[in-house]
């Protein structure tokens, strides 16, 4: 009965006055002005949302959103954000309060999202010109997290006459990546590797000794947003005979540090190792087995591990300790190669854990 | 559709004079905003109090949405292109809606979902709704097919927490995901207690959680364990997907299912707090599938309960089969076994169902020809 009431002042209210609506960018609201005794039947939310309705393109239900009425301005804020660069239309449908009035329409469009920097390959992994021809391995670093999917469909690998090389890299679904999606291990297909396998007899190795190829990352490629990289990215490089000798950690020359400075120490492994093993399986110890904490990089092309500790070297003698996992670019590991030959009685030899002494000098 | 203003007022007497009085309980209600920061999980409990998981938050609300009016025989419903619908709503194209879960109020046969704006943000196989994004609108479908929101800025509500949830820290590796978005991995009513299936930070992960309601002290907490037949070993660390409190010859019971899909027991009298509890695998529904709902109905005389699967079809299991003596699955078994199941002719493509009325059952479905998600009801009518 009451409401009746007010429907009836809102109607005679309603003749004289036009609406005005408008979309204010800043704020993402749309506002309605102009509503004169109208707007006093607005204050019910679930009135208003007959009244006003702001719909996506053409999406066949108004969003949700609350409504708010401040005089005679009626200002409906979406409950999520608009989305860029997109159209909208805007209903008022004042028809209930005066019946010969049209509902008016609205459209407008929001701004087109900003662009950012295009997203792009930080860093490729074996970083020399040239890596064994039974190489494993080569991580592709991104400047932002990527999308997972279909990652191997925007990666190509071709020879020194453009010809792509096929079943190159291993394939697993969604490409292996780290938590973050910014780095991508690429596999050279194991299959192409191993000798007596057959997809290795039959297409050999992926990459020749001698040849010249280079990894290309399309610029289709889309970041975690769905935004393509902004160019193709390329890394050459020229191959070298296959590489069949286990990293050999008694050759490693140490550069010790010395005592009561964080000098670094510098370990050079003679050959390039995997970039990301070579980080992280190398460990300095105290002798009463503490890990000495610090922080590590790699030099010359992952030929070279430097540690700079977080406290002072001591004088005296300290441990470095290589996890058997180490691997040099084509998975041999220290005591142990990729295709370990077994022995007369069928034993392979496994990778054990190395451990090199050295001395602060003073 | 569109509801006149003169409609709307005639609405609302109507609406009070039908309502039943709020239950005495909810003296110790609190009005205002409801801050979930996921509403993981639903399930209606007694008086139309509807039960609201937050496994981000860690809490369980139980929420009086208003909604006490019987309707016993609700008609046939068939919504179609709910995510165009829905997504109009939410402001964003049908193909970023995604829908976390389904309750229906047995009282109004109102149907409500739970959904947010992360159908993109799926990046591996195996990933489930709560896994990728966090569902922050609440929508009610009423028998006539109208869609709403449920507004939770104002509503009367008691809470609990879920207590040692698990870590916001933990990662599920092999899905990309994080273990807390399993604190509560499924919830149901039954017998004045609401049961919580989920993930605790305890070494044993997969926990049973047991509160009264209304909400007294912090609930019990089980950890489970069971033997999973296809993976050939025991295991605690999954949650239970999917589970409901049945009788088995009159003994109170939660059956459950998980990832893989063990089929369990267990006597909902074990479940005593701080307990570890062993479940009985009595069927392998088959592996590479999860068990996404689960309902349980009458036909002539006899309950079945109806498992929707995600990769396994729909797979009835019958009373008649659970009052047998059951199986106790303790070694491998390849493909499926144990009790005996079938598969029913259903809608397909099914991912979650309930009870909509004594005759009929309801259930959120995408076309596989269309690709639309519909809400569509089916009469129970078995062979």
């Amino acid at each position: 009965m009451i409401l009746a009431a007010v429907v009836a002042v809102a109607v005679a209210a309603l003749a004289g006055n036009h609406p005005t609506i408008a979309y204010d960018a800043a704020t993402q609201t749309v506002n309605v002005s102009g509503l004169g005794d109208a707007a006093a039947s607005l204050q019910d939310q679930r009135i208003a949302s007959q009244v006003l309705r702001v719909y996506l393109g053409d999406m066949p239900s108004a969003m949700i959103g609350d409504y708010q009425l401040t005089g005679e301005v009626l200002t409906f804020t979406p409950r999520f954000p608009l989305l860029p660069g997109r159209d909208y239309r805007v209903v008022l449908d004042l028809s209930e309060l005066a019946p010969n009035k049209d509902p008016m329409v609205y459209r407008f469009r929001t701004p087109a999202a900003p662009v950012h920097q295009s997203t792009f390959v930080t860093e490729v992994y074996p970083s020399a010109d040239v890596v064994p021809a039974n190489l494993l391995r080569i991580y592709i670093y991104f400047s932002r997290p990527m999308s997972r999917s279909g990652i191997l469909n925007h990666i190509r690998l071709v020879d020194q006459s453009d010809h792509p090389v096929e079943q190159a890299f291993l394939e697993t679904e969604g490409g292996l990546w780290d938590p973050e999606a910014r780095r991508l291990t690429l596999f050279f297909h194991p299959g192409r590797i191993k000798t007596g396998v057959s997809l290795h007899e039959k297409m050999g190795l992926a990459l020749k000794p001698g040849g010249r190829y280079r990894l290309i990352v399309s610029k289709d490629t889309e970041d975690a947003e769905g935004q393509p990289l902004g160019a193709d990215f390329t890394k050459e490089f020229r191959v070298a005979p296959e590489d069949r000798q286990s990293p050999d950690v008694r050759e490693w020359n140490i550069q010790a540090p010395r005592a009561n400075t964080r000098n670094a120490l510098v370990v050079d492994a003679r050959k390039p190792l995997d970039h990301a093993l070579f980080e992280r399986l190398i460990r300095v110890e105290d002798p009463a087995g503490n890990v000495v904490r610090g922080a590590v990089t790699l030099e010359e092309n992952d030929t070279r591990w430097r540690f700079v500790p977080e406290q002072p070297w001591r004088a005296g003698e300290y441990y470095l300790r290589a996890a058997g996992e180490l691997e040099d670019l084509a998975g041999n590991r220290p005591t142990r190669l990729f295709e370990e030959i077994a022995a007369a009685d069928g034993r392979r030899a496994e990778a054990s854990e190395a451990v090199i002494k050295f001395r602060t000098y003073e | 559709m569109r509801l006149g203003l003169l409609s709307l007022a005639l609405l609302v007497p109507a609406l009070a004079a039908a309502e039943t009085k709020p239950p005495a309980y909810e003296a110790g209600f609190n009005v205002g905003p409801l801050k979930a920061q996921s509403l993981s999980k639903l399930t209606f409990g007694p008086d139309g109090i509807l039960f609201i998981g937050d496994s981000i938050g860690a809490r369980i609300f139980a929420v009086d949405v208003d909604d006490r009016t019987p309707v016993s025989d609700p008609g046939k419903l068939n919504v179609s292109d709910l995510e165009g619908k829905i997504g109009g709503m939410l402001g964003v194209d049908a193909r970023d809606v995604l829908i976390h879960d389904m309750a229906v109020n047995p009282i109004s046969k109102n149907i409500y979902l739970t959904a947010s704006r992360g159908r993109h943000s799926f990046t591996v196989d195996w990933q489930l709704p709560n896994d990728v994004a966090n569902a922050s609108v609440l929508l009610r479908i009423s028998p006539k097919g109208e869609i709403q929101e449920v507004r939770l800025d104002k509503v009367k509500f008691s809470a609990t927490e879920v207590s040692n949830p698990a870590n916001e820290k933990v990662e599920i590796d092999w899905k990309k995901t994080k273990a807390r978005v399993d604190a509560i991995s499924d919830m149901a009513f039954a017998d004045g207690k609401l049961f919580v299936a989920g993930l605790s930070n305890e070494e044993f992960a997969s926990t049973m959680r047991v509160y009264d309601f209304p909400f007294s002290k912090n609930g019990s907490s089980s950890s489970l364990e069971i033997y999973h037949g296809s993976h050939g070993k025991y295991e605690t660390e999954a949650p239970v997907r999917t589970f409901l409190p049945i009788r088995i010859n009159g003994k109170p019971t939660l059956l459950a299912s998980y990832l893989c899909t063990p089929l369990v027991v267990f006597p909902i009298d074990d479940l005593e707090d701080k307990k570890h509890v062993k479940g009985r695998t009595i069927a392998e529904l088959g592996d590479g599938n999860y068990p996404l709902d689960m309902v349980e109905f009458q036909f002539k005389n006899k309950k079945y309960v109806l498992i929707v699967n995600s990769k396994r079809g729909d797979i009835l299991v019958s009373e008649d089969s659970l009052s047998q003596p059951l199986p106790n699955i303790t070694s491998p078994i390849e493909g499926t076994g144990g009790i005996p199941f079938d598969h029913p002719r259903t809608v397909g493509g099914v991912l979650h169902a309930g009870n909509y009325g004594e005759k009929n059952l309801v259930f959120l479905r995408r076309d596989g020809f269309n690709g639309e998600l519909q809400l569509v009801t089916r009469e129970i009518d078995l062979p």
